[in-house]
C-alpha cells in the first residue's frame, strides 16, 4: 500500500503547495457498457485458458477473473493477468504488495505519461487465490479503469484546499487533530462503485476518536486538488467525496 | 444453501465513548449493504436491529439472545479490547459477548465490524482473554479488526464487498480479509479472521474451508484454541 505521510496539521498548507507543479488534467473514464450477461462469470475470450471465467462487475465495469488452480500456476496467473491489465489502461507498475504466504498479491500503478501515482482503493492489479469447494481458485481484479478525454484543469488555491480538508475532518473528529496522513495522486476508486471521472486529490487518513495516544476510530476522506471547467468539486471522488 | 443473518448497528450513543461524546454516522452502511446484498442472493435477514432499539438484554440474555437465532452475526458499532475481554458499545452501555456468552445455539461466523475484535499490540495476549470468553461449541468464527479501523462513507463499501465475496464462493476468512483490503485507505486497517476450533489444526481447517456452501460444523467442549488470518 501507498506510504501515508505523517504531517502536522499547521504544515497542511506548506506541503499542498509543494505539490503545485505541472498541469495535472482530469481524464474521463471510459464505462464499459454494462449489461446482465456482462456481470455474470463466464467463459470469454481473452488471453486466459478457455477454463477461466471472467465477468464485468455490475456497478464499475472492473474486469475480474477466476480460475482453479489446476488449470494454471499463481505465476503463469500472474504474468497473464499483468499483460491483460496493460490493454485497460496505460500504467506503470511502481510498487508490488506480497503478502507473507504469497497468497495474495497487488501491483499498485502509476500514470506514466504524467509520473503521478495512484492513490486511493483503486488503481491496482490483485492476484489472489481463494478456496473454491474442494480446490484452490486463482482470482484476479484489474481495478485500472480506461482514461479517455483530457480536460484541462486548474490548480486549487493551497490555503483553500488545506481549509476544505480540515472542516472536513473536524465534522468527524471528536477533538482537534494535530497529525494527519496524506497521500497525492490520482484518485481510482474500489471496484464496487462507478466512476466515471479520474482527477488528482489528496487521500487524508486521520484520527477521528482517541483515548489518550490509543487512536480508536479512523476515517479516511478525499479532496480534489484541481478543478475543471464545468466539472462539479466531487466529480470522481465517489464515496470519498463525503 | 441459505442461511439465517442477523445484523446490528449503533450510530447513536446516548453516552461518551472513550471520554468524547461522538456519533458513528456511518455505522449503518457495512451491515445494510452486507445484509442487503445477501439478501438479493436469497439468504435470510432474521433481524436488523440499531441505536436505541439494540440494548445489551438484547444479547446477553437477560431478556433474549438474538444472536442465537441466525448462524452469521454482523455487528458494527465501537469496540474495545480489555484485559477482561473485548467489548462492543451500544447506545446505552457496553455488550460483552466473551463475558455473557456467544454460540450456544446456532451462530457459527460472528463479523465484529468495530476497532479492537483483538489488540496485538496490548500488554494483554489476545488468545488468553479469547481463551476466557464464554464461547460456546457452534462459534467457529470471528471476524474483525486488530486494533483501530477506518469507518467513513467509502471504507463502509466492506460491507458489500464481503457479502459479494461470500456469494463469489470465498472461504469467511478469505472473504472478510480481502473485502476489507479491496475497499478501506487507512493508517488503520488491519483485517483479521480467527478460527475456533478444538485444537490450533482444527481452527486452522475453519479458516480454510469454512464458506456458505460449507457452513461449520459445531466442535467439542473443551477449551478453544485459535487461529488468525491477517
Amino acid at each position: 500500500m501507498s506510504d501515508w505521510l505523517p504531517l502536522k496539521v499547521k504544515d497542511l498548507e506548506g506541503w499542498l503547495s509543494s505539490l503545485r507543479g505541472n498541469k495535472l488534467p482530469t481524464f474521463r473514464v471510459q464505462v464499459p457498457r454494462l449489461t446482465r450477461e456482462s456481470g455474470e462469470w463466464s467463459s470469454r475470450r481473452s488471453e486466459l485458458p478457455p477454463q477461466a471465467l471472467e465477468r464485468r462487475h455490475p456497478e464499475s465495469g472492473i474486469r475480474e477473473m477466476r480460475l482453479s488452480e489446476n488449470v494454471l500456476g499463481f505465476s503463469s496467473f500472474q504474468s497473464l493477468v499483468l499483460q491483460i491489465a496493460q490493454s485497460e489502461d496505460e500504467r506503470k507498475i511502481t510498487r508490488v504488495e506480497q503478502d507473507p504466504s504469497g497468497t495474495y498479491v497487488e501491483f499498485e500503478t502509476e500514470l506514466p505519461d504524467l509520473g503521478v501515482e495512484v492513490i486511493g482503493p483503486g488503481g491496482r492489479v490483485i492476484v489472489k487465490t481463494a478456496q473454491d469447494g474442494e480446490v484452490r481458485a486463482l482470482e484476479a481484479d484489474i481495478v485500472i479503469r480506461r482514461r479517455t478525454q483530457k480536460v484541462e484543469s486548474e490548480w486549487r488555491d493551497p490555503g483553500d484546499i488545506a481549509r476544505s480538508i480540515l472542516q472536513r475532518c473536524g465534522e468527524f473528529a471528536a477533538r482537534p487533530i494535530e497529525t494527519l496522513f496524506v497521500q497525492f495522486g490520482y484518485l481510482e476508486l474500489s471496484k464496487y462503485e462507478r466512476q466515471d471521472w479520474m482527477r488528482s486529490a489528496v487521500m487524508v487518513s486521520f484520527p477521528a476518536l482517541v483515548d489518550g495516544d490509543h487512536v480508536k476510530w479512523t476515517a479516511t476522506i478525499a479532496e480534489p486538488v484541481t478543478m475543471a471547467k464545468n466539472l462539479s468539486p466531487v466529480q470522481g471522488l465517489g464515496s470519498f467525496a463525503e | 444453501m441459505t442461511i439465517k443473518i442477523g445484523v446490528l448497528w449503533c450510530c447513536y450513543f446516548n453516552r461518551s465513548i472513550f471520554g468524547f461524546r461522538r456519533q458513528l454516522q456511518h455505522a449503518y452502511r457495512p451491515p445494510s449493504l452486507f445484509a442487503s446484498k445477501m439478501r438479493d442472493a436469497s439468504h435470510e435477514v432474521q433481524f436488523l436491529v440499531c441505536d436505541d432499539m439494540l440494548q445489551t438484554s438484547d444479547l446477553d440474555g437477560t431478556t433474549r439472545k438474538l444472536q442465537d437465532d441466525v448462524q452469521l452475526l454482523y455487528i458494527m458499532t465501537h469496540g474495545e479490547f480489555h484485559s477482561t475481554g473485548y467489548e462492543a458499545c451500544l447506545h446505552a452501555a457496553n455488550w460483552k459477548p466473551a463475558a455473557a456468552g456467544i454460540g450456544q445455539k446456532n451462530l457459527a461466523v460472528a463479523v465484529f465490524d468495530t476497532c479492537e475484535l483483538i489488540d496485538s499490540g496490548s500488554a494483554t495476549s489476545w488468545q488468553t482473554v479469547w481463551q476466557g470468553a464464554t464461547l460456546g461449541s457452534n462459534i467457529r468464527l470471528l471476524l474483525g479488526f486488530d486494533g483501530a479501523v477506518a469507518i467513513d462513507r467509502a471504507s463502509a463499501l466492506r460491507g458489500k464487498a464481503f457479502a459479494e465475496n461470500l456469494i463469489n464462493g470465498n472461504t469467511f476468512a478469505d472473504a472478510w480479509i480481502s473485502a476489507v483490503k479491496s475497499t478501506v485507505k487507512s493508517v488503520h486497517s488491519k483485517a483479521v479472521a480467527i478460527g475456533i476450533g478444538d485444537t490450533v489444526p482444527d481452527a486452522q481447517s475453519v479458516l480454510n474451508t469454512a464458506s456458505l456452501s460449507s457452513m461449520p460444523s459445531a466442535r467439542g467442549t473443551g477449551t478453544p484454541s485459535f487461529k488468525e488470518r491477517y
